[in-house]
């Protein structure tokens, strides 16, 4: 009778177990393929400028990069993907006080990545744009990276002073 | 509850696609004034050539 009871209720521990074990694991899948989004599409995107001077001339050179940090292939789309440049509107005597700059329309847009279809997962791609500056104008510049993938869609922005 | 999710995220939508399309009109706008200076630039050689050879 004792042995018959014990094996009854290792049986029902068992089945405890066996129930809280499936739950945990639907909950880790839950949480890892839902919540952590991980075969969603996901870019890191950075851009890097600044000015240069080469024989008398302003280039503002701009490095852009994206990875993959997520674990699909994100293909990137063309329209809509380039590299913006807004200037600095500039107001005729200076402020004041410290305020805002506000920024012109995009002066500028530069087709980026137009060799690369798409991204693997961990990849990362990197690419330098040189652009001529007009003379003198001393401004400074936004320069806003825009990746399209889809319905997705990323930005990086630096600013840059042309001195 | 769910309409709201849904005007968000059709709000989003077409922010994006806005977005988009500012990009798209710069990038046609750039496209079209480096077509233009490159015409210029042919021209002013063709200019100073004829100006040379005279």
């Amino acid at each position: 009778m004792l042995a018959s009871d014990f094996s009854h209720w290792v049986e029902t521990a068992k089945n405890v177990c066996e129930i809280l074990a499936i739950l945990g694991g639907a909950a880790w899948t839950y949480l890892n393929y839902f919540r952590g989004r991980i075969y969603k599409p996901r870019l890191e995107c950075s851009v890097e400028a600044s000015v240069e001077q080469h024989s008398g001339h302003s280039f503002l050179k701009a490095v852009v990069r994206i990875r993959n940090i997520g674990l699909s292939k994100v293909s990137i789309q063309q329209r809509g993907t380039a590299l913006v440049i807004h200037s600095a509107n500039k107001q005729g005597d200076p402020p004041l006080f410290p305020s805002e700059v506000r920024w012109n329309d995009p002066v500028a847009a530069f087709e980026v990545f137009s060799g690369n279809n798409g991204v693997e997962p961990s990849e990362p791609i990197t690419e330098s744009v040189m652009i001529a500056l007009p003379y003198g104008n001393g401004l400074a510049y936004r320069v806003t990276l825009t990746v399209v993938s889809g319905e997705f869609w990323w930005t990086a922005a630096t600013i840059v002073a042309d001195t | 509850m769910a309409t709201n999710t849904r005007d968000v995220a059709q709000k989003a939508a077409r922010w994006t696609q806005d977005q988009i399309d500012a990009v798209e009109r710069a990038k046609e706008q750039q496209r079209r004034r480096e077509q233009d200076m490159n015409q210029q630039r042919e021209a002013n050689s063709q200019n100073r050539q004829a100006e040379n050879r005279r």
